[in-house]
């Protein structure tokens, strides 16, 4: 059974949030303070966090810094403040993904599979991945789009392998340029944007409104859940 | 320009202070002596000089007494200058050859031994005038030079005690008076006509202005404040005063407008940052109120949206309880949500003053009681209204005061704890009711009391569940004013640390309707 432990001060969002999760046959821990989730964390050992940043005793942010100093449990955040900068100091300090308030339930259970995804995949040798009408055979480079090879350049391949890697999940732009220009620091966003819009044109039927992957604005980019 | 101070400072310093005194002696003579009065004064010195020779030419031999007459040269020479002492010279010469040379009493040229005396006396006036002459004009000049340095630390003085741009031109105009003794503006860029210049000098500031240094036109003097051009335009007129004095004149304008220009650019490096401060802090404001906002909206709808979805795609899995519960979760958030929202309307019509309360007799008591019934099921026990007189009425908005009363007592429940009780009790004075709501919670620490009322603003001592907007009090203030009243926050009176929220409203007079 996946364990979550749920940082969250409001007493009302732990209480509809709970049902759900445990329907889906989460087993659910709450907690209302950053500290108590670090005791509980060492404590007990967690599969996923879902983390409130607005907490009473100390910032979200410094809760993922303290958790990331020993852990790599999946962490997803969960915040009223949208705020762009807020949301890529949560990724650049470790957070795995990051959930608007309000959201409804099938949205979240999306981002807890993702990050389930991503912690299985380490011990996975599935070499084909499939979202919708993408096909990727990562073994051999190869993609397919409703069955029909497309020819992707090496960049686009790299790029396309990052995002499909953590399919559901949010890849930054940071976390692209390291995927596909090997972390080389002088690459700016405006290149990135520029190899997604290439790789649309290859792989999404209206590249002007994509369906494949998603722009998380100032964020970066997500590949739609795996199918299959 | 702040570089050429030292210099200034550096030539009139090495002066000896007893030549100094002296000279300033020398000075005193043929300061207040027109030209005229310096020769007839020559003449007398001669003639007193002449005169003691005269006297004492009974007793010495008359070949020592030569040296009375030099003597009056040299006094000539060093007190009146050059010229008077060759007018000098000659007299005494005359005197001498009359009043002492054989034949006495009378003037005669004989030879060599008169050229001597001639040429001894001539010589002497000479070289002691010129040299008089050059100590005082070296005194008048680093005496020129100590009143230009005055006049350039009193203007920098003054010039960086001014913290408005207006003023300081003004101040600048007013330098340039004293300097010049005569007529100065300072323009602003583009002044228009209700300066008090002139026309002449307005289009002798335009043309500076336009082609962006100093201009000359007959007496007339134009300078624009600075290479940019944006701080103003100097116009003024050199006055009354001589060729020499004009050149350090206008060095002395040039360097008061270089100061000015520099005092105008810290004042308007000072506005700047005055400037960026407070838009900095309006931006910090406006954001903590977006994102309180945000956070206060979006808190309950979150709730609400992922329980109404897990009913949506859950609900079947779920048992009767847990249906229940998550019904009752959208409910209460719901609630919550609405009078957020009813509380932000209300908000933006006190601040667009928009408010307009009917104003009529109002039973105190069935206010609170409504107040205490829209809390439903949290207030009751914890709400004590044993000592709120039953008769009392006041001149209200019921529905206004009724929301005040509601997020007065909200805010108690809110921040009071587990353990809460509430006191509502009101009395009248003189014409007056004051209704105080009395908590025994953890209170509000002493520098926040006048926070508290702000919009947005949320206390320190809250504990970590508390929800709250931090805009209840603010409203509860902005409504009880609307209707002429006044609210007041001090200590609680029964418990030792609780708030006391005070409201003054007018007595309902006599017959209510």
């Amino acid at each position: 059974m996946t364990r979550i432990l749920l940082v969250e001060d409001e007493i009302h969002i732990v209480r509809a949030l709970t049902p759900a999760l445990e329907a889906e046959g989460y087993d659910v821990t709450p907690v209302a303070a950053g500290a108590a989730a670090l005791e509980a964390l060492a404590r007990e050992g967690f599969d996923v966090i879902l983390l409130d940043l607005g907490l009473p005793d100390m910032d979200g942010k410094q809760v993922i810094e303290r958790i990331r100093e020993w852990s790599e449990v999946p962490i997803i955040v969960l915040s009223a403040r949208h705020l762009e900068d807020e949301k890529i100091a949560a990724f650049d300090l470790g957070a795995d993904d990051y959930v608007n308030k309000p959201f409804a339930m099938g949205e979240l259970m999306a981002r807890l599979r993702a990050a389930q995804r991503g912690r299985d995949r380490r011990f996975s040798s599935l070499s084909t991945f499939t979202a919708g009408p993408l096909t990727m055979d990562f073994s051999n480079r190869r993609v397919w789009i409703e069955g029909e090879p497309v020819h992707l350049t090496p960049k686009e391949y790299d790029l396309a392998r990052a995002l499909a890697r953590y399919a559901g999940r949010v890849v930054t732009h940071r976390q692209i340029v390291a995927a596909v220009w090997g972390g080389s620091g002088a690459v700016d966003n405006q290149s990135v944007r520029v190899l997604v819009a290439q790789l649309r044109l290859k792989i999404e039927r209206n590249p002007a409104r994509p369906r494949i992957i998603l722009t998380e604005q100032g964020l970066g980019y997500r590949l739609t859940e795996p199918t299959g | 320009m702040i570089n050429r101070l030292p210099d200034l400072a550096k030539t009139s310093q090495p002066i000896d202070v007893g030549f100094r005194s002296s000279v300033r002696f020398l000075e005193r003579f043929d300061g207040g002596l027109s030209p005229a009065a310096q020769f007839l004064a020559a003449a007398a010195v001669v003639l007193i000089g002449t005169l003691i020779a005269a006297l004492l030419s009974q007793v010495f031999d008359l070949s020592r007494l030569a040296v009375f007459f030099l003597g009056s040269v040299i006094v000539c020479a060093l007190f009146f200058g050059r010229r008077p002492a060759v007018f000098a010279a000659f007299l005494a010469f005359i005197a001498y050859n009359f009043s002492l040379v054989e034949p006495r009493f009378s003037v005669q040229f004989a030879g060599a031994d008169d050229a001597l005396t001639l040429a001894v006396f001539l010589v002497v006036a000479l070289l002691v005038g010129g040299l008089a002459g050059r100590v005082r004009e070296s005194e008048r000049s680093s005496r020129r030079r100590a009143d230009i340095l005055e006049t350039l630390l009193t203007a920098s003085r003054v010039f960086s005690g001014v913290s408005d741009a207006g003023a300081l031109r003004a101040e600048l105009a007013a330098q340039l008076r004293s300097v010049t003794d005569s007529e100065a503006f300072v323009l602003p860029i583009g002044a228009g006509d209700c300066e008090d210049a002139d026309e002449a000098a307005f289009v002798l500031a335009r043309e500076a202005g336009a082609v962006g240094h100093l201009i000359v036109r007959g007496s007339w003097r134009a300078r624009p404040l600075s290479d940019e051009r944006a701080f103003g335009i100097a116009v003024w007129c050199t006055g009354d005063v001589s060729a020499v004095e004009l050149g350090a004149q206008d060095r002395l304008c040039g360097l008061l407008i270089d100061f000015a220009a520099a005092a105008l650019d810290r004042i308007k490096l000072v506005d700047l940052q005055t400037e960026v401060e407070a838009g900095v802090k309006a931006g910090r404001l406006r954001d903590a109120i977006l994102g309180s906002i945000s956070h206060d909206l979006r808190t309950p709808l979150a709730t609400v949206l992922a329980s109404a979805s897990s009913l949506r795609d859950y609900g079947s899995r779920f048992d009767d309880a847990t249906r229940q519960d998550l019904a009752e979760v959208i409910v209460q958030e719901a609630d919550r949500l609405n009078a957020y929202v009813e509380n932000l309307l209300a908000l933006s019509r006190i601040e667009a003053g928009h408010l307009a309360p009917s104003l009529r007799p109002v039973a105190l008591i069935e206010v609170v009681d409504a107040a205490i019934r829209r809390l439903n099921a949290i207030a009751g026990d914890e709400i004590q209204t044993e000592c709120l007189d039953q008769a009392l009425e006041v001149e209200a908005d019921a529905t206004l005061l009724e929301q005040v009363i509601f997020n007065l007592l909200d805010n108690a429940l809110v921040h009071g704890g587990p353990s809460v009780v509430i006191d509502v009790r009101a009395g009248s004075v003189e014409g007056s009711v004051e209704l105080a709501i009395e908590d025994n919670g953890i209170g509000v620490a002493e520098g926040e009391l006048v926070h508290l009322c702000d919009k947005f603003y949320r206390g320190r001592n809250r504990s970590s569940d508390t929800r709250g907007t931090g805009i209840g009090l603010s409203i509860a203030k902005g409504f009880v004013e609307a209707m002429g009243g006044s609210l007041r926050l001090g200590p609680s009176q029964f418990s030792p640390r609780g708030l006391r929220v005070a409201i003054t409203l007018a007595a309902a007079r006599e017959e209510p309707s």
